[in-house]
């Protein structure tokens, strides 16, 4: 096993492993403790993740997977999401847009895990459909499907209703016959 | 009018900010994975000195009617196309299957002999060797993420007749062609008479192992 491999790739890519936590846990401690425990599993295997070409789809891949098993646990001791602290310059944006931004956030924390996955990794971490359906371990039509459902969800409350929502993007060629 | 998905990208780029900093969870990261690697090293040792120990008084080491390698010695080479081949499948019958509201059972029973059309009885069907036990325990770990897989002998699900536990999870995997395309069966027990068979395609594209479609028809009761 590269050690100084899993070090180098611990250090460049704990921050932005720690923001899509965050994003999808709604709280520090347990992103923090997310990443943690996604990195040592991914040490764990680390020959086959640095075998893989791309070591971030495969431990975005382990961060998903235990996130979405951690909820599964804790959904009986969940507590709702409290709001996080606002960005430093949200002095400057208009009063309107950020009670959208604290709605939007608090509604993304009631999706099921998978929805808000796939919302954060379209559109935080920018992937495309085919790198989310890897990610998740799932066909391109689940990936719209489910994204298709949390904007739906989203647009049940009164205050989203009037938002347009986000032109489907082009099917892929077949994944799967039956 | 606004857009909606504008708004989640806005409001996830807004809030990634608050995310916490990095440099604790590197020191903690990177400190715990030394203690883990010295406790490997530790438990490869004790390991080493027990088997050691049983060779020298000339103790054989019994082996159960299913147990993977011979007796007394660990199968050296893990069949990573095997692997790979069952994982891939196992995942997507896991995630695609409904389990209802829970969804994939924290736990799931594998039972660690593959059969002809995975256990379900078309006319007949034929259990294969069992799978090695290094080939068990790497699928597990593949899936560590998704459950707990427990490979058991018997699929111990009832089939029949009424209990208060809870509904477990049995699955049966089908026999394994050669090859870089096979079909790889799965099925599932869940409860009473609730059962389901899927039979994916299973093809190695790029180097890496993927389901690319179903080929034999869903059965269900």
């Amino acid at each position: 096993m590269a050690e100084s491999d899993f070090t180098r790739y611990v250090e460049a890519r704990t921050g932005s492993l720690l923001r899509l936590a965050y994003l999808l846990a709604g709280d520090a401690h347990t992103a923090e403790d997310l990443v943690q425990e996604t990195l040592l599993r991914a040490h764990r295997r680390w020959d086959r993740v640095s075998r893989a070409g791309s070591p971030d789809a495969y431990v975005r891949r382990i961060l998903i997977n235990q996130h979405q098993s951690w909820r599964r646990r804790r959904a009986s001791t969940e507590l709702a999401v409290a709001p996080a602290g606002l960005p430093d310059d949200a002095a400057a944006d208009t009063q309107e847009s950020l009670a959208a931004r604290d709605l939007a956030w608090r509604l993304l924390h009631e999706l099921p895990a998978q929805q808000r996955a796939v919302l954060v990794l379209r559109y935080y971490a920018d992937l495309r459909d085919a790198d989310i359906a890897d990610v998740l371990g799932c066909a391109q039509g689940t990936v719209r499907s489910l994204a298709a459902r949390a904007f739906a969800a989203l647009r049940r409350h009164p205050d989203l209703a009037n938002y347009a929502v986000p032109l489907p993007t082009p099917a892929p060629l077949p994944e799967e016959t039956s | 009018m606004n857009r909606l998905d504008a708004l989640v990208r806005d409001t996830l780029d807004d809030r990634a900010t608050g995310a916490p900093a990095a440099a604790p969870v590197i020191s903690r990261v990177l400190a715990d994975r030394s203690r883990r690697r010295r406790r490997g090293w530790l438990a490869v040792a004790a390991t080493a000195a027990v088997t050691a120990a049983v060779v020298a008084v000339g103790v054989g080491v019994t082996r159960g009617p299913d147990a993977g390698g011979p007796a007394g010695v660990t199968t050296d080479t893990t069949d990573e196309r095997t692997v790979a081949r069952y994982s891939v499948a196992l995942e997507r019958f896991l995630r695609t299957s409904d389990w209802g509201a829970g969804g994939v059972p924290d736990e799931v029973y594998v039972t660690i002999r593959p059969d002809t059309h995975a256990g379900w009885d078309f006319n007949g069907h034929v259990a294969g060797d069992p799978i090695p036990a290094d080939v068990r325990d790497e699928i597990s770990e593949r899936l560590a993420d998704l459950t707990h897989l427990n490979w058991v002998v018997k699929d111990p699900t009832p089939k029949s007749g009424t209990t208060s536990e809870p509904a477990k999870a049995a699955v049966t995997l089908g026999l394994l062609a050669d090859g870089d395309k096979v079909n790889v069966s799965v099925s599932a027990f869940y409860g009473f008479d609730n059962g389901w068979l899927q039979t994916y395609v299973v093809e190695l594209q790029h180097g890496s192992w993927k389901v690319t479609g179903t080929d034999a028809p869903t059965g269900l009761t």
